[in-house]
C-alpha cells in the first residue's frame, strides 16, 4: 500500500477495464500528471452561499437541514474565458471541470497546489474521496487572503493523490450519497440511515 | 380636465413615460450575462429606436393611440432581450450554436443571439425584421432601415433545456430557416422548377371548381406550398446538422399528434399562413435525406463490436419508427374559411403529386448545401466512435472523448456527443422492464448530467487544442 507514481497512475488510466480503469477526463495535457499527482482544474458551474433569512445552520433537525439546501445557495454557470472574483474570507464550492471514476482499490485526497496555497486559496476541506467514486468532484473554495482572487473555469487549482487500497475479500463500491455528479453539490444531510442520529445530537 | 378633448393628451403623455421606462428597463440590463455579444447589438437596436421615439419634434406626427398600443408591442422585444442570461440558458450550448452559425454566416451577413422561451420546443425569429414591423408607420422607412440594418435572429431555447436534450437537435431545424431566408432566391428557384408543371395541374383544377376566385386562390396555395417547403427544407438542414439525433428528437415530437395530417392554416394575411406537412411525411423525408438505413447497418456492426448496448434494439428502433404516409389527409383551417373547402380538394387530389414533387425539391436542396456548406454538414456519422461514446455511457462515465491510444483520447464532437446521448436514451425508455419510476427518473437524469458535462469540457478541451496547436506554431493568444 501506497502512494501512486507517475507510471502507476499512467499504467492504471490505461487498463482496458472499465471497472478498474482510473478516469479521470478530460485531460487536456500529460503534463497535469506530476510526479504523484493529477492536477485538477476548476469547472464552469459554481455554487454561492448567500445571507439569508434562515434563523441558523442546524443541521440536526431534518427541516431546517432541508431549508439550508433550498435558501442558503445560488447556482450559478461561468462561462467560457469569463470569471468569479472571490474575495477575501467568501467561501464557495466549485465542482472539478474532470470527472473520475476510482477503481475499487484506489483511494483518492485533494489537495491544493501550493502557488495557489500561497495566494490564499484552500481548495478542499472534505479532502478524502472514497473508492468506487464516480463523479465530478466538489471543491470547497476559500479566500483567506486580504484581497480578491479571480478564478476562471479551467484553471489547475488543485491536484489529487491517489493511494492502493488493499483489496482481499469483498470489493466494496462507494454507494454514497452522491452519485455520478457533474456539478458541485450541495450538502446532502439526511440522505442515508447514518444521518438519522443527527437527531440525537440536536435540541429535544 | 375634461377627457374629450384631453384623452389625447393623456395617452401622448403616458407614452412620453412608458419610453422613459423601457430605456431605463434596457440600461439596466446586465451585460455581463449575456450569453455572446450580439445580444448587446440587439439591445441597441432597441435603444435606438426609443431614443428616436423620444424626440419631440419626431413624436408630433405620430398618432399617441398608435404609439401607445406600438410601445406595449414592443415590451415583448425587451423581455427578450432581459431574458438573455447566461444564467438561465447553458453557456456550452450556446458556444456550440454560435460556432454552427459563425459557418453558415461566414461574413456575419447575419448574427444571432440566444433568449428562452416558455415552452416545450425552440424557435427562431427574425428580430431585427420584427422590430423593423413593429416600427412601420411610426417612423419614416428610412429611419427603420438605418436602426434595424444589422440582421439579427434571436433562438429562443426551451427554458428547462437542461431537461430537454433531446431537442438540442431542433436547433439544426431553427437555423434552417434562418438560411431558407439568405438563401431564398435560389431555393425558391429550385421550387419553382419541381412545380412548374403541377402548379398549372392544380390551376385548372381551381378555375375549373371556382373560376371567379381562382387567383385567390392560387395564390393561397403558392403560399402554402412554400411554407410546406419551407418546413421540409429546415428538416433537411436539421438532419444534415445534427443527423439521426434530429430524427429522434423529430419523432418524439410527434408523439401524441395525428401524424398523418397536413395541417394549413389559412388567414386573411398570406404572409400570416402556417401550413406543415404530416409528421409521417417529415419523418421518412428525414429517414432518406438523413441516410437512416446505412447509419443503423453501421451502427449494428460497431455497437456489436464494441458490446455498448443492445444494438438490435437500437438498430431496430430507428428503422420502425412508423413514416407510412399513404394515408395522408389535408385539413384546412378555419373550417369556415371560403377558400378552404376547396384548397383542401384541390390539395388532396393532387397530394401524391405534390409529394413527389417536394422530395425533388429536396434532392436539389441537398445538393445546394453540400456546395454552399461542405465543412458544416454531416453526410455520414463515425459510428465507430460513437460506439466508443455509448460505452462510456454505460460505465457511467461522460461520452466526452473517444479514447485513442493516448491518455488525452480524442476530444467527442458536438454532434458525437448528442447523437450519442440520443440513442442512449431511447434505448432506455424502450428497455425500460424491471425499472421503476424512480430507476427510470435517476437514470435519464444521469445521461442529461453527463451529456451536459461532456457539453461543457468538449468545448473548452477543442479550444485548448486549438491553442496548444497556435502556440506550437508561435500564434499565442
Amino acid at each position: 500500500m501506497g502512494i501512486l507514481n507517475r507510471e502507476e497512475i499512467k499504467s492504471r488510466m490505461q487498463r482496458q477495464d472499465y471497472k478498474e480503469r482510473l478516469i479521470i477526463t478530460p485531460l487536456l495535457s500529460e503534463n497535469q500528471i506530476g510526479p504523484a499527482s493529477i492536477d485538477i482544474r476548476l469547472g464552469s458551474t459554481i455554487i454561492i452561499p448567500k445571507k439569508t433569512y434562515v434563523e441558523k445552520q442546524d443541521i440536526t433537525s431534518r427541516s431546517s437541514a432541508q431549508q439550508v439546501e433550498k435558501r442558503l445557495y445560488e447556482r450559478k454557470s461561468i462561462k467560457f474565458n469569463s470569471k468569479f472574483m472571490l474575495h477575501p474570507n467568501q467561501l464557495i464550492l466549485g465542482g472539478t471541470f474532470e470527472y473520475m471514476s476510482l477503481p475499487f482499490d484506489l483511494f483518492c485526497t485533494i489537495m491544493s497546489r501550493s502557488s495557489w496555497g500561497r495566494l490564499g486559496l484552500i481548495v478542499a476541506t472534505a479532502a478524502a474521496v472514497q473508492p468506487g467514486f464516480k463523479g465530478s468532484l466538489t471543491l470547497e473554495l476559500v479566500n483567506l487572503s486580504e484581497s480578491p482572487i479571480a478564478l476562471y473555469p479551467g484553471l489547475p487549482i488543485g491536484q489529487l493523490v491517489f493511494t492502493d487500497v488493499p483489496s482481499k475479500g469483498a470489493k466494496v463500491f462507494y454507494d454514497g450519497r452522491y452519485s455520478c455528479p457533474t456539478e458541485p453539490e450541495l450538502p446532502k444531510f439526511f440522505k442515508s440511515q447514518s444521518d438519522e442520529e443527527l437527531t440525537f445530537w440536536g435540541e429535544s | 380636465m375634461d377627457f374629450s378633448k384631453d384623452e389625447t393628451k393623456a395617452i401622448s403623455s403616458k407614452c412620453l413615460s412608458l419610453i422613459a421606462r423601457t430605456i431605463k428597463i434596457l440600461n439596466r440590463i446586465d451585460e455581463s450575462n449575456f450569453p455572446t455579444l450580439t445580444t448587446k447589438d440587439a439591445v441597441s437596436l432597441l435603444q435606438k429606436a426609443l431614443k428616436w421615439l423620444e424626440n419631440p419634434s419626431n413624436l408630433e406626427s405620430i398618432d399617441p393611440v398608435v404609439l401607445y398600443n406600438r410601445l406595449f408591442a414592443m415590451q415583448k422585444f425587451v423581455e427578450i432581450v432581459e431574458d438573455s442570461s447566461s444564467d438561465r440558458i447553458s453557456w456550452p450550448l450556446v458556444s456550440y450554436c454560435d460556432d454552427i452559425w459563425k459557418k453558415l454566416f461566414p461574413g456575419g451577413e447575419s448574427k444571432i443571439f440566444y433568449s428562452i422561451t416558455s415552452q416545450h420546443n425552440y424557435f427562431i425569429s427574425p428580430y431585427s425584421d420584427g422590430l423593423a414591423i413593429a416600427m412601420n408607420g411610426l417612423m419614416p422607412l428610412s429611419e427603420i432601415k438605418n436602426i434595424t440594418d444589422n440582421n439579427i435572429y434571436c433562438l429562443q431555447l426551451a427554458s428547462t433545456e437542461d431537461a430537454n436534450l433531446q431537442l438540442y437537435a431542433n436547433i439544426g431545424h431553427e437555423f434552417g430557416h434562418a438560411i431558407f431566408y439568405n438563401r431564398e432566391k435560389e431555393l425558391i428557384q429550385s421550387l419553382d422548377s419541381n412545380f412548374t408543371n403541377l402548379m398549372h395541374n392544380i390551376s385548372s383544377d381551381v378555375s375549373s371548381k371556382d373560376a371567379a376566385n381562382a387567383v385567390r386562390i392560387m395564390i393561397r396555395i403558392l403560399y402554402v406550398i412554400n411554407k410546406i417547403a419551407t418546413e421540409l427544407f429546415c428538416d433537411l438542414v436539421g438532419i444534415r446538422l445534427m443527423g439521426p439525433a434530429f430524427f429522434l428528437s423529430f419523432y418524439e415530437l410527434s408523439w401524441g399528434q395525428d401524424n398523418s395530417v397536413w395541417n394549413i392554416m389559412l388567414s386573411p394575411d398570406n404572409n400570416m399562413i402556417s401550413a406543415y406537412p404530416s409528421f409521417h411525411f417529415r419523418l421518412d423525408c428525414l429517414f432518406t435525406f438523413g441516410d437512416i438505413d446505412n447509419f443503423c447497418n453501421d451502427a449494428k456492426k460497431d455497437f456489436t463490436t464494441e458490446k455498448c448496448l443492445s444494438s438490435d434494439v437500437l438498430a431496430g428502433c430507428l428503422m420502425t419508427i412508423p413514416r407510412d404516409h399513404t394515408s395522408d389527409k389535408i385539413a384546412v383551417y378555419p373550417r369556415d374559411d371560403q377558400y378552404g373547402p376547396t384548397i383542401e380538394s384541390t390539395l388532396t387530389k393532387h397530394l401524391t403529386d405534390i409529394k413527389k414533387a417536394l422530395i425533388a425539391f429536396l434532392k436539389e436542396a441537398d445538393k445546394l448545401m453540400f456546395s454552399w456548406y461542405p465543412n458544416v454538414i454531416i453526410s455520414k456519422l463515425d459510428t465507430a466512435g460513437i460506439a466508443k461514446l455509448l460505452l462510456r455511457l454505460n460505465h457511467d462515465i461522460p461520452p466526452n472523448i473517444i479514447p485513442d491510444t493516448s491518455l488525452l483520447g480524442i476530444p467527442a464532437s458536438f454532434q458525437a456527443v448528442l447523437n450519442a446521448s440520443a440513442l442512449y436514451r431511447i434505448n432506455l425508455l424502450v428497455n425500460k422492464e424491471g425499472k421503476n419510476v424512480s430507476d427510470l427518473a435517476h437514470c435519464m437524469g444521469k445521461l442529461e448530467r453527463l451529456t451536459a458535462k461532456s457539453f461543457e469540457v468538449t468545448y473548452i478541451q477543442q479550444k485548448y487544442i486549438e491553442w496548444e496547436n497556435n502556440r506550437r506554431g508561435g500564434n499565442s493568444k
